[in-house]
């Protein structure tokens, strides 16, 4: 089994969106860390408003160097840097835990919400990276948690925003941009891990509400505090307008006591009721400034007091002086009485204009009241709804994680189990087979190749093939390879004969078979495969085949010679002059015995070839020679049948590199066929030119106006043993290993034979050869 | 005087051809059934040896190898069944003249490379 190491990312740290969302909250925690240097105050009161704790800095900055920086980190390095982040943020929460207990100041530093919302996320995010089964259904069930935890805290944040506060601190503004971020963190995590696109919609939609409802919420509580206010004022006029009504009161009680008794004491209330209406007036006078429609009803109050006062300190002034009759001609008169009712008509008339503004604004402050009970649980049902389509989408969502990791790990065993089997195929084939990449290297290597090389498949995988495995050629020993070369540029190719496996510098194995270039599905050509075996047997067989066939070749040859030479003899009337019949039944003899001569001939050239013992050893030679050598055994038989022979040699060619004997087997061969099957007065043309089609290439041609090979058997005519049926027909004798010694000859000497044959009208044979100069004719070259 | 001509081949049938033919051709013949009778009917004088290959003991590889040891100049004809190439090439490169494949050649021609020869 092969373990695969996590891999860290590939690619440029600052092209991830890990790393921008890191920095952003990097650069937020210092904006707020910065708010803290400068703004004392703000350490001082901590907790007035929405501010940020350390504790909550330190935790963002932990989760943002994470994030920034998880991917880049190879699995145990990740893991450290896990742990390292873990620590500080469980230190926090004891932290919190501790300082509760004993109940220090310093807990007002730690949130433990914040906090723990912040570990969850650095564990989330480490486990992310670390790429385990377990690990990531893991991290999946906690980034579930923070995802929903995240939802129910802008949930609070929107709800608790407009009564912390009121009104927006660069404090507050930077813990909002700061769960902006979060949030952003959490949707691209959620993202990553559960790859739907509902999740990226729904914090869309939940962060643009966040800033919506905070915006109207800041607006409608600026006119909710104002409707307060207005009432609160209004209160407060009808108070003061209470509190002067009641100083009139007293100042009238005072000083009807005094006038009444002329004691002294009723003039000490009398005195300071007098001195507080004043004050009051003027306050009344200064709440009422911005209500036009009460300003004159105050000066007209104020006015009327001040007459009032004004009558009884003259009453007062007359009582001391003794004028007590005129006093109770004055008191008789009723004109204080007067103003005093009409004082208090007029004290009536504000506080009922007063009244009924306290009834507008209160039921405005109720609906100011209402409207942000509405937009709170508006947006809470919004955000729950939201929290509960992401919850459900992000359950269904694991459900279908599992589901594909369950399939996944099916076809895994499948795989694992094809792969066994194919190992076991491979260990228990008897040849040899390995695989090489597109570059050389050994994918495969089998029990087989281990078996005849010694070489151990670990030993083996992964290196180049010419490293250990040494083709060479079994005669000079140099290497030769180019099979696998061929099959590496996309064509099958076999092992020539006389190819050698070096084992060591002492042992060397014969080997055959082939190699193939191996596809992958998408019909790119992945690497190839060799298929080879020790021939040693093989090898052995064939030469005692050989032996065999020569030996018996040699021994038929024997008796056939004599019956030749002594039916030749008879036939010239060396015993005995001979009759008629007598030499008619010796020609058939002689005939008959010529055909057993061509028949061992051809099978030992066909058994030649076959094992390869007839190997090309080229000479400079003159194809011209060489027909002219064979036309001359042919020559009795093309004039007995009056055969018209022409020959066109391009004396440019004439002159080839080649070996005699394997041309001398394809010309005679051929022209004897040509001759054989050429009915009388026919006609045979011999060409040799250069190839056209083929560079460095000539083509021999012989044709013939014969009886031509039936359309039908064409395909056939090179196989060994085979004979066309028309000729068979017409009694023509012949082995039908003629063509087959051709083709084999012309390949062994590195060309190949094919023809064009129309029946009844004659044949064309070509052999084409390779055009090659001669040592010495390069040399002059 | 006619020309003396030795034929060493072990096969009766065959020396008694040759040896009927070339008689009947006006020649002088000797005959020899293996190699070592060969060699000593050689030393006496002969125009012309038709050699075997294939033959009990001694066979006409070393017939040729001792002739040349002992620097005898017989104008050689190997009448073989052995058609490989390389065979010719041994014999003639151990000074044989001709090569002929017995069952290939018709005893005419035999006799016509051996008057052929005999002119030289």
């Amino acid at each position: 089994m092969i373990k695969k190491a996590a891999k860290p990312t590939q690619g440029h740290i600052w092209l991830t969106t890990e790393f921008w969302i890191g920095m952003l909250l990097l650069i937020v925690s210092a904006f707020i860390i910065f708010g803290w240097v400068t703004d004392i105050s703000v350490l001082k009161r901590p907790f007035d408003g929405p501010v940020v704790r350390p504790g909550t800095v330190v935790s963002s900055v932990i989760v943002a160097l994470l994030l920034m920086f998880a991917p880049f980190l190879t699995r145990s390095r990740g893991r450290k840097l896990m742990l390292a982040g873990l620590g500080v943020l469980v230190l926090l929460t004891l932290l919190k835990v501790l300082t509760l207990i004993f109940n220090s100041p310093a807990s007002q530093y730690v949130n433990i919400y914040e906090t723990s919302s912040f570990m969850l996320a650095a564990i989330a995010v480490s486990l992310l990276y670390s790429r385990f089964p377990w690990r990531v259904r893991l991290s999946q069930i906690i980034g579930g948690t923070i995802l929903a935890a995240g939802v129910i805290g802008i949930a609070g944040y929107i709800y608790v925003l407009p009564f912390t506060s009121g009104y927006l601190t660069f404090y507050g503004a930077c813990l909002a941009i700061l769960m902006g971020v979060g949030i952003l963190a959490l949707t691209v995590y959620a993202f990553r891990v559960f790859r739907l696109r509902l999740i990226l919609f729904g914090m869309f939609i939940l962060t643009a509400l966040v800033f919506t409802t905070s915006a109207t919420s800041q607006k409608m509580i600026t006119d909710y505090r104002q409707a307060t206010a207005r009432v609160e004022h209004t209160y407060r006029v009808i108070k003061m307008i209470d509190t002067i009504r009641i100083e009139v009161a007293d100042s009238e009680t005072g000083q009807r006591g005094y006038i009444i008794t002329q004691d002294e004491s009723f003039l000490k209330p009398y005195n300071a009721s007098t001195k507080r209406i004043r004050g009051s007036l003027e306050a009344l006078d200064r709440l009422i400034a911005d209500n036009p429609d009460q300003r004159p009803r105050s000066k007209k109050l104020a006015e009327m007091i001040n007459e009032r006062l004004d009558m009884m300190s003259r009453s007062i002034s007359l009582v001391k002086s003794g004028s007590q009759a005129q006093v109770i001609g004055f008191i008789k008169s009723g004109n204080g009485n007067q103003l005093t009712q009409q004082i208090r008509d007029k004290l009536a008339e504000m506080e009922k204009i007063e009244l009924e503004l306290l009834a507008i604004r209160s039921t405005t402050l109720k609906q100011s009241s209402d409207s942000i009970g509405s937009i709170r649980i508006i947006s809470t049902s919004i955000g729950i709804l939201l929290l509960l389509v992401v919850v459900v989408s992000v359950i269904r969502n694991i459900r279908k994680l599992e589901e594909s990791q369950r399939a996944l790990q099916k076809s895994n065993q499948a795989l694992a189990a094809a792969k066994a089997k194919d190992e076991a195929l491979l260990g228990s084939i008897g040849d040899g087979v390995f695989a090489l990449d597109m570059k050389g290297r050994i994918m495969l290597f089998n029990l087989a190749a281990q078996k005849m090389t010694g070489i151990t498949p670990e030993q083996a995988i992964g290196k180049y093939y010419k490293d250990i495995l040494r083709f060479v050629d079994a005669k000079s020993g140099t290497p030769r390879d180019a099979f696998i070369h061929k099959a590496l540029k996309g064509s099958p190719s076999t092992i020539p004969k006389g190819v050698d496996l070096k084992i060591t510098d002492d042992k060397r194995i014969p080997v055959a078979d082939s190699a193939a270039p191996i596809y992958n599905a998408d019909a790119q050509q992945t690497g190839i495969i060799v298929v080879f075996r020790d021939i040693t047997k093989d090898l052995e067989l064939e030469k005692s085949k050989d032996e065999f066939v020569s030996l018996t070749s040699h021994q038929l040859r024997t008796p056939l010679s004599a019956i030749n030479w002594y039916t030749e003899m008879l036939l010239n009337g060396e015993a005995g002059k001979i009759t008629k019949d007598q030499e008619q039944l010796l020609h058939e003899i002689y005939a008959g015995n010529g055909r057993m001569v061509d028949l061992v001939n051809s099978l030992l050239n066909v058994s030649r070839l076959d094992l390869g013992k007839l190997v090309s050893s080229p000479e400079e030679l003159k194809v011209s020679t060489v027909v002219k050598s064979v036309l001359k055994e042919l020559e009795g038989e093309i004039k007995d049948k009056n055969i018209h022979y022409r020959q066109e040699i391009d004396t440019e060619h004439d002159r080839l590199y080649a070996d005699p004997k394997l041309l001398r087997m394809i010309l005679q061969n051929l022209l004897s066929n040509a001759v054989k099957y050429t009915p009388a007065n026919g006609s045979i043309t011999l060409r040799l030119t250069k190839d056209t089609a083929k560079r460095q290439s000539v083509v021999l041609s012989i044709a013939d106006t014969g009886y031509g090979i039936p359309h039908a058997q064409q395909k056939n005519i090179f196989s060994k043993l085979f004979r066309a049926d028309n000729v068979q027909k017409l009694g023509i004798e012949g082995t039908g290993l003629g063509l087959y010694i051709v083709k084999s000859a012309a390949e062994q000497m590195g060309g190949g034979a094919q023809f064009e044959s129309a029946e009844g009208k004659g044949t064309t044979f070509y052999v084409n050869l390779p055009f090659k100069k001669g040592p010495e004719g390069r040399k002059n070259v | 005087m006619p020309a003396h001509i030795l034929i060493a081949e072990d096969d009766r049938a065959l020396s008694h051809a040759l040896e009927l033919k070339l008689k009947h051709e006006g020649f002088t013949v000797d005959v020899a059934y293996d190699g070592l009778e060969c060699l000593e009917l050689i030393k006496k004088p002969h125009d012309m040896l038709l050699l075997d290959l294939m033959m009990p003991g001694f066979d006409g590889f070393q017939v040729l190898t001792a002739m040349k040891e002992n620097g005898d100049t017989t104008p050689v004809f190997i009448l073989s069944n052995l058609s490989q190439h390389e065979d010719e090439e041994r014999t003639l490169a151990l000074g044989a003249k001709r090569y002929f494949v017995k069952s290939n050649t018709p005893l005419s021609d035999i006799v016509e490379a051996i008057k052929e020869q005999l002119k030289k």
